[in-house]
């Protein structure tokens, strides 16, 4: 019988020290093993929540072991040695890894969740746009991934095409694409994640142009109050591990524009809403 | 056949997958699969010399395909965009970025939107692309960088086999002068 230990602590937890006739005969010094995620955000590099496609560096002592998946999925490069590479999968699962050497075993469970929503922001250093006199808006946002405690930079996302839903003043854009995106799968190209912060979360850093177009004077009005007008792309965003096969739908979130007859609009996504009246001077991104 | 020469053929397989289609995954499946191969353990000193050969070509065809497709003046604060911003069309309507080119009148002003569509998108694809190939030459290097000097830098003969293949196989000067390097 081997000795074992759970996370690095060989005397706790589920997979502690493993009582046997004679344990030091068998297994003269339990192991242990330490993580370190290869992304150095968010900055405990030795937290074992990890995103899906995250890669995390463990090493056993003393070493050298065998190392297998014990629960769960993922990858294992090299599996065996004093130091591998895990890959966690695309499923949000746990996932425990098991070190074997010298009749010792040890283990490590990491938790492995998905990205389960996405945030807009306004991107830093940009203006709105609009037209003077006119009730339309636009800003230029930056997609944020959450959540923001893992990284996941080995994802990737994309949108799928959907079509303009509009009433009053917008009813003209009635059954319009978002995106136009090429037949036959009408998407988007796919974006890859290559950055992250704690506070915000993980972005592609690709600005992304929300407008809500100005429809014509006979649409909106000329002057106050001018037609009432509502509507919104119902925004489907999907990710995969990069490269891989399997692809997922992020809940819909709907990107909005609204006209008031005061002359406000606003524009809204991910959160995020931006606004101009009719009277503000004319500007762009 | 042993459980090595699977995990060759295995990364040789994924290799050429990746040099036809150029998908980076491709690549990352070869090199974990490669690192696998434990040329040490085979018993069999012919298979685990041949073992280590061909190790050795694959680890270096890896890098070549990278020095090939990186571009080296690849700017990741260049950015695509996710949409293009339409030309102006007359009536007093502003299109949306997005909007379809076909309800664009003027041939000429709907040939450019539709050619900076393309464009666009050919550059967002890039960007992917030398992304991601970035990330792999991280990864990648520094696993050959450990692969020449654990498996060829104890003998002469060891020496002259992989500063003979080094030289053969990757053509980027500063590459190969860091990989003979190691040999000293």
């Amino acid at each position: 019988m081997s000795c074992r230990s759970e996370n690095s602590s060989p005397s706790s937890g589920s997979g502690a020290a493993t009582p046997a006739a004679s344990p030091a005969a068998q297994c003269p010094t339990p192991c242990t093993i330490t993580s370190q995620t290869v992304k150095s955000s968010p900055a405990d590099r030795a937290r074992t929540k990890i995103g899906v496609g995250e890669e995390v560096e463990l090493t056993v002592s003393p070493a050298p072991a065998t190392w297998t998946i014990t629960s769960g999925s993922g990858k294992l490069s090299p599996s065996s040695g004093a130091k591998v590479t895990f890959t966690a999968g695309d499923k949000a699962e746990s996932v425990t890894i098991t070190a074997t050497g010298s009749g010792c075993s040890c283990t490590k469970t990491f938790n492995v969740v998905r990205p389960a929503s996405w945030t807009m922001k306004k991107q830093s250093g940009t203006n709105l746009k609009h037209t003077a006199g006119r009730p339309d808006c636009g800003w230029k946002g930056i997609m944020y991934v959450h959540p923001n405690d893992v990284n996941f930079y080995n994802i990737e996302t994309r949108e799928k095409d959907s079509k303009y839903v509009g009433t009053g003043a917008y009813s003209s854009y009635n059954g319009d694409y978002h995106g136009n995106y090429p037949l036959p799968d009408r998407v988007s190209g796919w974006f890859a994640i290559v950055r992250h912060n704690d506070a915000d979360g993980s972005t592609d850093d690709v600005p992304d142009t929300i407008y809500t177009g100005l429809p014509s004077v006979a649409a909106t009005g000329a002057a106050p109050p001018f037609t009432r007008g509502s509507g919104y792309f119902p925004i489907t965003m999907q990710w995969r591990v990069a490269g891989k096969a399997a692809i997922h739908d992020f809940p819909v979130r709907r990107q909005e524009d609204e006209i008031f007859p005061t002359g406000r609009c606003e524009s809204r996504k991910g959160g995020n809403t931006e606004h101009t009246m009719h009277t503000d001077p004319a500007s762009t991104y | 056949m042993t459980q090595n020469q699977q995990f060759l053929m295995e990364a040789q397989a994924q290799v050429k997958e990746f040099e036809a289609k150029q998908e980076p995954e491709s690549l990352s499946l070869a090199y974990q699969a490669l690192e696998n191969v434990t040329w040490v353990s085979e018993d069999n000193l012919e298979v685990r010399a041949r073992l280590r050969t061909d190790s050795l070509l694959l680890w270096l065809e890896m890098l070549r395909l990278l020095d090939r497709l990186l571009e080296p003046d690849f700017d990741s604060a260049d950015m695509p965009e996710k949409f293009v911003e339409p030309p102006p069309v007359p009536g007093g309507v502003v299109l949306r970025p997005g909007a379809d080119p076909a309800g664009i009148k003027d041939p000429k002003v709907r040939a450019e939107y539709e050619q900076a569509i393309a464009a666009n998108r050919t550059k967002a694809e890039r960007y992917r692309l030398q992304t991601l190939l970035r990330r792999l030459d991280e990864r990648i290097a520094p696993r050959v960088d450990s692969f020449i000097t654990q498996a060829y830098a104890s003998s002469p003969d060891d020496d002259k086999e992989a500063r003979t293949t080094i030289d053969k196989v990757i053509d980027d000067a500063g590459r190969k002068a860091h990989l003979l390097e190691l040999l000293k």
